[in-house]
């Protein structure tokens, strides 16, 4: 392919107006920082090459600067809020066209598992809608210079991008060659200007779009918001030649950008048999004919947020102000929760993303959940990172994180066996540690790391097969005494504790690993760490069902509850429902399957199986999720707690031909070497 | 410059959507073009010249001065940032530019 080069010798490229002294200094910083971002993200991918898809979901608050100058600019809510679905739609891999993507690119289809949300909060810390509207006599903004992005030239400043995606939305002026749909910021980029810009008519699935075919699906800000977490054009960027990356192994060399809506197989650089993948969101098709994202651009957008765009993950903005005490130190039980107390927002308590195992001392830039390891008595240890945030617009707070561990069980209360008083069959519980937080400031955040050595698994014998699984809890204390700062004191109710001190955030969530089968199995354990004989029940929830990512959609499931919890299920009236018993065994088959009238005696413990056989077919790489949860009480039953289950796929690729160019950026354009 | 057919002395707009095999197809500026996220350009100015609109990488263009020369069947523009596009001149009118990449000679 080098025949056809269009590159001779790198140099840098004069934009237009962008070569006086001031802006080639800007262009040096700015190159520099390219490069360390670029440098950054080919480590994180290849140290992750082979860990799939992050487990978790990322809320990234947005907040949309509506510049308008005629009323029809001045686009509605409901136009907005059009194109936060349609983004929830394709970061989620929910939407429907996703179906048409041809059967040679199936498995490589990603669900980015990231969200869109906007603001609550504004810059000062007041109540807001997430959206601006700004009066301008601006007929249309020109991309250069980015206007729309200054007060001074009829736009509007943009909100911190250490805390806000900034999306502004106005009339573009066209370029030399057309009519500009939108264009975007990368990673590394001056705050100022750091953000997309849309034009209105192509913002949204509603009212100025509405007439905008074939732009009017919303797929100008899927594309845009892909460059601003780091994604490249699709075909290289590299003028026509088959020379240049998008530094992305799963998406095919391709030679130039795409137009229209081709039909497949479309062969570029030698890229047959299947061609170019024209239906992905960084390419240039229409976008009824763009709705996909790769395995490895999902991989990228990660690196991006564990990386240059970490502290999106710590951001305040989805949290309303209102009622906010000044100084306020939490942790967040799920993504989208805000801090309320009780937090009504999610139904799982045991699966805090503020809390992270990583197998070395690397936490602080990938914060993907692992199990922790058990190694001999001398080796280094594990880490157990903690997020404390501040959700208060007034004041610095400081307090005490206490982090504890716990044999994983879906039953656990509280202090025991957390405090240690549990050991018997083995040590049940304990602290791992205590650290003061220090001064975290209003809005701000930090990442407190505990080395941990997790018990020995041959401690547990008895547990069978979950002899090596743990949960961890974690409180922050803002006092030296009960109630220790907490908004509402807590009792033995452990899971009631979590969910109405937003001081207090559990982790009680195992990836599962898969056998040289193909096969996966977990374990659990069902207990009675209270004082009184309890009626137990145990529900099994697929909570992405809709979604098409729940363990039913990775094959059957079916729960061994061993010789002697099935024999106590039997003796309590064998009740139940949503599952077929197999050999002893119950076949889930629906969401929110569950079996009842287990008698649990104070301090017993009962390990059970999971066995995931993973359907026929070809797979994809995917993550797919189970939830038990473990209530108490016959009559009315409540949540004592649960654990989470996390299966992986991971689909190998096909490495891209061609040659992988280093990339150099000059504020305008790319330069490769 | 030799511009034998004339023709190539003018803004030409890519048109993606009729290239035909490895046959790259330009429409002049103005033409009327189905609507597209972004089109790339080549101004071959009559002085000599020419002006490469390129995709930028986060969109909108990227223009780069240059310089143009044909023999009539091949067009060279020469970028001024050391690089080209070396082209074989498969078609030229005032309608439509057709152009295939060629090996510098």
């Amino acid at each position: 392919m080098n025949g056809d080069a269009d590159i001779r010798r790198p140099q840098r490229r004069m934009c237009g107006t962008m070569e006086h002294h001031r802006e080639m200094l800007k262009d040096r910083r700015y190159r520099k920082r390219r490069l360390e971002i670029e440098g950054w993200t080919r480590r994180y991918l290849a140290e992750n090459a082979d860990a799939g898809a992050r487990s978790g979901y990322i809320i990234i608050p947005v907040v949309v600067h509506v510049v308008w100058r005629t009323t029809a600019e001045n686009i509605s809510v409901a136009q907005i809020q059009s194109q936060l679905t349609a983004l929830n739609q394709d970061y989620r891999r929910l939407n429907a066209d996703v179906a048409g993507t041809p059967a040679v690119f199936q498995p490589l289809v990603a669900d980015a598992r990231i969200q869109f949300q906007l603001a609550a909060r504004d810059p000062n810390c007041n109540p807001t809608t997430g959206i601006t509207r700004t009066s301008t006599t601006v007929t249309q903004f020109a991309r250069a210079g980015d206007p729309v992005k200054f007060a001074a030239s009829g736009g509007i400043a943009a909100w911190p991008a250490d805390r806000y995606l900034n999306i502004w939305v106005c009339r573009l002026a066209p370029t030399a060659t057309g009519q500009l749909l939108g264009y975007s910021s990368f990673p590394g980029d001056p705050a100022a200007s750091d953000g997309v810009v849309i034009d209105h008519r192509f913002f949204g699935t509603t009212g100025t779009a509405a007439g905008s075919a074939p732009f009017n699906l919303g797929r100008t800000a899927t594309h845009e918001i892909g460059h601003w977490l780091n994604l490249l054009h699709i075909w290289g960027d590299d003028g026509l030649a088959c020379t240049g990356s998008d530094q992305v192994a799963d998406t095919p060399n391709q030679a130039d950008l795409t137009t229209g809506c081709p039909t497949f197989p479309q062969v570029s650089c030698g890229n047959g048999p299947n061609g170019d993948m024209f239906m992905n969101y960084m390419d240039y098709t229409d976008d009824a004919c763009m709705f996909m994202f790769t395995v490895g651009q999902a991989a990228r957008m990660d690196a991006t947020l564990y990386g240059p765009r970490a502290s999106i993950l710590a951001s305040e903005a989805i949290v309303p102000p209102a009622g906010v005490p000044g100084a306020d130190l939490w942790a967040q039980d799920r993504p989208e929760d805000v801090g309320a107390e009780p937090d009504t927002a999610a139904t799982v308590m045991w699966d805090s993303e503020d809390i992270w195992v990583r197998r070395q001392n690397d936490g602080t830039t990938n914060q993907e959940h692992q199990n922790p390891e058990y190694r001999v008595p001398g080796s280094s240890p594990n880490y157990v990172y903690v997020r404390v945030r501040n959700r208060g617009c007034g004041a610095p707070a400081s307090g005490t994180l206490k982090l504890y561990w716990a044999k994983a069980s879906s039953g656990l209360s509280w202090p025991s066996p957390w405090d240690g008083s549990v050991t018997t069959p083995a040590l049940m519980g304990g602290q791992v540690g205590s650290q003061a937080t220090g001064s975290i400031p209003a809005e701000g955040s930090a990442i407190l790391a505990f080395p941990w050595s997790p018990p020995n698994p041959a401690d547990y014998s008895s547990f069978g097969f979950d002899a090596g699984h743990f949960c961890l809890l974690t409180r922050i204390e803002t006092a030296a005494t009960a109630p220790f700062g907490m908004a509402i004191p807590e009792t033995s109710d452990l899971y009631g504790n979590v969910r109405n001190n937003n001081n207090i955030v559990w982790k009680n969530v195992e990836v599962v690993d898969e056998l040289p089968s193909g096969d996966r199995t977990a374990a659990a354990a069902v207990s009675n760490f209270g004082k009184a004989p309890k009626q137990t029940r145990l529900v099994f929830a697929a909570p992405d069902r809709a979604r098409g990512k729940s363990v039913f959609d990775f094959g059957v499931v079916e729960v061994d509850l061993g010789a002697r919890l099935f024999e106590r299920w039997l003796k309590g009236g064998k009740r139940g429902g949503g599952f077929t018993l197999v050999k002893r065994r119950l076949r889930l088959v629906k969401s929110g399957a569950w079996i009842g009238g287990i008698a649990l005696r104070p301090g017993e413990i009962f390990p059970l199986r999971l066995h995931f056989r993973p359907r026929k077919g070809a797979q994809r790489s995917d993550v797919f999720s189970l939830d038990l949860a473990q209530y108490a009480g016959d009559k009315r039953p409540r949540i004592v707690g649960g654990q989470t289950f996390v299966l992986k796929t991971v689909v190998r690729v096909r490495k891209e031909q061609g040659r992988r160019a280093t990339l150099e950026f000059d504020g305008c354009e790319w330069v490769k070497r | 410059m030799t511009d034998p057919a004339g023709a190539l002395a003018r803004f030409w707009v890519r048109a993606p959507e009729e290239d035909e095999g490895d046959v790259m197809a330009y429409r002049p500026h103005g033409w009327d073009l189905p609507p597209a996220r972004g089109r790339e350009g080549l101004e071959l100015r009559t002085d000599g010249t020419a002006v490469v609109y390129e995709i930028a990488p986060g969109d909108g263009l990227c223009e780069t001065g240059g310089r143009w020369r044909t023999d009539g069947t091949s067009l060279d523009v020469e970028i001024d940032d050391g690089r080209g596009r070396w082209l074989e001149i498969i078609e030229a009118d005032e309608t439509v530019l057709k152009v295939r990449r060629r090996t510098r000679a």
